[in-house]
């Protein structure tokens, strides 16, 4: 079945009535999967585009789409958004594995691209400067970012008791994978704000 | 006095004796009660264990009233200006409480039947209260076993018959004074109205030792000392059962034992190295400081002089090093235990409120329960940490350096302990005086607290309002009241303090004059007379930590009644086995009446059956009791009189978790918490799988701006995360009845903030939530009602009108008007146009 497409259950609808704006409030309230049978992704200049199967010819047209996650935290592959342009949601992916393999990179480089976060290692440094926190951090690739949290306390999330996700002034995240892995000093520092 | 004209009618008959109204009085009562013995002829001859004037009825009609208790009777007689009489007499054995309380004034002396009926015996005028409430208290103190008994058939006090003529009650003149049926007692539960699940609960909480709670809702007044007594509070903050709740005290320390045996046996060791100082000291005054022997001898043998000399040092030193690590290792445990069971208290106090029926924790101000788990469980920690602990090591420390000393010279204790008696009489008349402070000051920190916790919750209303300075004002208010009382009771205590440290130190100046005169007699070294100067200079703490002991411990066990209070309230019925039995869905109210008040009823006489399925609407103005409706529904309270049956149950016999297990409600206002949206919404549903989430987020149109915020369904929502719209927490509260797959579905203006388009929208959601459950359902806005297979008008707590909307529509009846209003004011042309069109 088409993404989109309506399906014509007479039996149910009948309780509600016919009209056009009942079936598609019916429609709008159940989730739609989008699976390999129904539709193909593809990565084309850095763009990604899905492309619907069946249906008529319309749903044949290739769409930028954008992936959304719908729990970041929790999962990268699971339960992925798929909205249009208009931010509009088209379905849900359930899990990116059932994509085969260029499909699948492809909306890796997507959730990579949009969810990319630094995890942090080592504080280097912590200051308060006009209501602000100045961070100097070493990442796990061993880059040394700088970056401000205007908000500090509000800006840090705590995922699970050890996991934090930090996101700065710019929107930037960082995560803390395990704050007990930190080294003495670093814990120190970001103690005061958790 | 029988010599006098005996008199009848209303009183006012005896000549007035301004100069002593007392005098007067006593005549007053004399006269009445001749004339109570005059019409109870079983009374002659039984002497009058008390017997007070009372001046109003029971519907607050003046009345020339006695109250007497006489030959194991209670006897309640009223004469009025008419010349009719209401009379009551009770057998004090059947009496199973007496309830004392105020209303705007007017004082009313109740009972509590052990057979669970109620019966007033007397209301008075404010004036008339001081006179009666003695006599009330006598009672309760037979009734309660803590008094004298009453004289059961004393000298002709059997009733005529024997043992065939016990009456109940005795009325004169029934028929023309309306005589008090037993239905008639005042309260919810009247003898008659209550129903028997009432009554096996209250036999359940006799025989769990706890005392029949005094039915209706006004203040009660305390029978030993006539204040009010706390709502929510089994008895009055100043005349409580102390032993009782110390006993329970100990009982909560239990668990910690053997940790406070390690203090206790700590405390002991440091108290033992604390008074081997003095002897170590008095042997370096004596041996080496003031003997001259010593000065020869180190000058002969220095060796021989300086090891004993250094051996007396280091064991100094050992007792100073010993006196530290001991003391870090009893401060360890003692803190261990003290924060252990401060956690263990409020972990208890949570799950106990958690476990209350709503009518139960209502009885009390959230910010009453929040300073009843905060500061009252710190002072029991204290109690715990410290004062268990210290209780003995200051009593053994005491009685150690009581027989050192005695063991000297028992002169020497009896020099220094001439002042104590005096000090000790200076002590107990002022505790009185601090007690009282002391529990008007803990009143006044739980009113600021509680004025604190109602502006905080309501900052929106403040700031809308703009009434920021009327609320500084209120608070000022209340935190000024609780400093007057703190300050007038550190001015208290600064004035009785130095006299006390006086009282306890001038024994020391006579102690030293008399040591002074042996050591000049040579009966005493000076080494030894540094040693009892140490040792008074010890035996003050365990003395100053006494005088402090009554007023310490009487916070701890204020704090503590409170915490039991609250431990000890029944909570709602379990199931013993935990099992869960499917509901079908039949609901039906069987001439169900209640009230939040007794005096105000909300809903009358209700009669209705909700098929299994089935969808009602209910309608009505606001107040008509709509919500109070589904709030017996959902067994937040029990109904006056009358049953709800679910599946032919009585609602009341189901265990409450499996009940509401099954049970779920969208309400007008949607309490979210500090929590992910994904758990706000499988709060509902513990366990709920992430598709189960999110299909039913789908379907209550969550899901719509979900995918809109950064972090889906892992977004804080709440304080100090996303702040969802009024329309958005709706489709939370939607979603979350949707993910909880009840039998029963409560839906009180489930749609109210959703605008048009997105109503229509959720509409088809919920029209396929309500499919097959029992559906209640309140809305203002008719068009969320279009799927009722019924509708129920309520008006006045009464159902005024039941049916479909067609046929409620030709009735032309209230339903009617309300579309009417809500249409505006014009007439409608169908009625399929009016429920589209809400």
């Amino acid at each position: 079945m088409a993404i989109g497409e309506i399906e014509k259950n007479e039996e149910e609808y009948g309780r509600y009535g016919t009209g056009l704006f009942e079936r598609q409030a019916l429609e709008a309230t159940r989730v739609r999967y989008i699976t390999p049978e129904n539709a193909s992704f593809e990565d084309r200049d850095g763009c990604l585009f899905m492309c619907e199967k069946g249906g008529g010819e319309s749903a044949k047209e290739q769409k930028r789409v954008m992936l959304h996650l719908l729990f970041p935290y929790s999962s990268r592959r699971e339960l992925v958004s798929v909205l249009n342009t208009e931010q509009d949601e088209i379905g849900i992916i359930s899990d990116i594995g059932i994509f085969d393999g260029e499909q699948q990179k492809a909306l890796e480089k997507e959730i990579a691209r949009k969810y990319f976060i630094r995890k942090i290692v080592k504080i280097n440094e912590l200051k308060e400067k006009n209501g602000m926190t100045i961070w100097k951090v070493t990442d796990a690739d061993g880059n040394r970012p700088e970056f401000s949290l205007k908000d500090t306390y509000g800006s840090i999330f705590r995922v699970t008791d050890e996991r934090f996700v930090i996101t700065d002034a710019d929107g930037n995240r960082f995560e803390i994978e395990d704050i007990n892995k930190l080294d003495a000093k670093s814990r120190k520092k970001i103690e005061l704000y958790i | 006095m029988g010599g006098q004209t005996r008199q009848s009618g209303i009183s006012g008959r005896v000549k007035p004796n301004k100069k002593n109204p007392d005098a007067e009085h006593a005549l007053k009562v004399e006269e009445r009660k001749r004339r109570l013995e005059d019409a109870l002829p079983e009374l002659s001859g039984v002497s009058f264990d008390a017997c007070e004037l009372f001046d109003l009825d029971r519907d607050n009609r003046a009345c020339d009233g006695i109250l007497a208790l006489a030959g194991g009777r209670v006897i309640s007689d009223a004469v009025f200006a008419d010349g009719t009489s209401v009379r009551e007499v009770f057998y004090v054995e059947d009496v199973a409480v007496v309830v004392m309380r105020r209303d705007f004034g007017v004082f009313a002396g109740e009972i509590v039947l052990k057979d669970g009926r109620t019966a007033v015996l007397c209301h008075t005028t404010p004036e008339c209260s001081l006179r009666v409430i003695p006599v009330l208290k006598m009672l309760e103190n037979v009734v309660n076993g803590t008094g004298d008994a009453l004289p059961f058939g004393a000298a002709g006090g059997t009733a005529p018959g024997g043992q065939n003529f016990r009456p109940r009650k005795i009325a004169e003149n029934a028929g023309k004074t309306g005589e008090i049926k037993p239905g008639d007692a005042p309260g919810k539960s009247v003898a008659g109205g209550e129903n028997e699940n009432g009554k096996k609960n209250r036999k359940k909480e006799e025989q769990a030792g706890a005392a029949p709670q005094p039915q209706g809702d006004g203040p009660r007044i305390c029978p030993k000392c006539g204040r009010p007594i706390r709502p929510g509070a089994s008895s009055c903050s100043r005349c409580f059962d102390k032993k009782k709740v110390f006993k329970k005290l100990i009982e909560l320390a239990e668990p910690h034992k053997t940790a406070i045996f390690f203090v206790v046996f700590f405390q002991f060791v440091l108290m033992g190295i604390s008074m081997l100082t003095p002897v170590i000291n008095r042997h370096l005054v004596d041996d080496y400081v003031k003997n001259d022997a010593s000065a020869g001898l180190i000058a002969a043998d220095p060796v021989k002089v300086l090891i004993p000399f250094l051996a007396l040092i280091l064991g100094m030193l050992a007792c100073r090093i010993a006196n530290w690590g001991i003391g870090f290792v009893r401060g360890y445990i003692s803190m261990k235990v003290g924060i252990g069971t401060i956690v263990d208290i409020r972990r208890k106090l949570f799950a106990k409120v958690q476990s209350l029926s709503v009518s139960k924790i209502e009885k009390r101000t959230t910010g009453e329960i929040m300073v009843t788990i905060s500061s009252d469980a710190g002072h029991i920690q204290g109690f715990v940490n410290n004062w268990l602990p210290n209780f003995f090591q200051q009593i053994i420390m005491l009685l150690v350096i009581s027989i050192i000393m005695v063991c000297y010279d028992w002169r020497l204790l009896v020099i220094f302990a001439l002042p104590l008696p005096v000090t000790a009489a200076a002590i107990v008349a002022f505790h009185k005086r601090t007690r009282t402070l002391m529990g008007r000051q803990r009143e006044a920190s739980s009113e600021t607290t509680a004025a604190l916790h109602d502006i905080l919750s309501g900052i929106r209303v403040v700031k809308a309002y703009g009434t920021e300075e009327r609320e500084n004002k209120r608070y000022k208010k209340a935190a000024g009241r609780e400093r007057d009382i703190s300050v007038e009771t550190e001015i208290l205590l600064a004035k009785l303090s130095p006299f006390i440290r006086f009282g306890l130190t001038v024994g020391n100046y006579f102690l030293l004059y008399y040591t002074g005169k042996m050591i000049l007699n040579g009966t005493l070294t000076v080494g030894q007379c540094t040693m009892f100067a140490a040792y008074v200079g010890m035996i003050y703490e365990p003395l100053g930590w006494l005088a402090n002991f009554p007023s310490q411990m009487l916070r701890v066990l204020t704090s503590a009644n409170r915490i039991f209070d609250l431990l000890d309230e029944q909570a709602e019925s379990k199931s013993e086995n935990g099992t869960v039995r499917r509901i079908e869905g039949n609901i039906k109210f069987e001439n169900v009446s209640f009230g939040y008040e007794s005096t105000k009823t909300v809903l009358k006489n209700i009669n209705l059956e909700i098929k299994p399925g089935e969808m009602i609407g209910l309608v009505g103005r606001s107040g008509v009791g709509k919500s109070t409706f589904i709030n017996l529904v959902m067994r937040l309270y029990d109904c006056d009189s009358g049953k709800i049956l679910v599946d032919g149950e009585d609602i009341r016999n189901y265990d409450t978790e499996c009940l509401r297990s099954q049970l779920g409600a969208v309400l007008q206002e949607t309490v979210l918490s500090s929590a992910s949206l994904f758990d706000n919404i499988a709060y509902s549903k513990p366990g709920a799988t992430v598709a189960e989430v999110i299909e039913c987020s789908k379907a209550a149109g969550v899901h719509d701006f979900a995918v809109k915020l950064p972090d889906g369904y892992n977004t804080k929502i709440g304080e100090k995360g996303y702040t969802l719209s009024g329309g958005e927490r709706q489709r939370v509260a939607i979603a979350r009845a949707i993910l909880r797959d009840p039998r029963i579905l409560i839906l009180d203006e489930a749609t109210s903030s959703l605008d048009t388009e997105m109503e229509k929208q959720i509409q088809d959601a919920i029209a396929e939530l309500v499919r097959d459950r029992t559906t209640i359902a309140i809305a203002h806005r008719l068009s969320t009602l279009r799927n009722a297979a019924k509708i129920i008008v309520l008006d006045g707590g009464r159902i005024v009108e039941a049916g479909s909307h067609n046929e409620l529509m030709a009735r032309k009846g209230l339903y009617y008007e309300l579309v009417l209003a809500q249409r505006g004011g014009a007439a409608p042309e169908t009625a399929k146009q009016l429920l589209e069109n809400g």
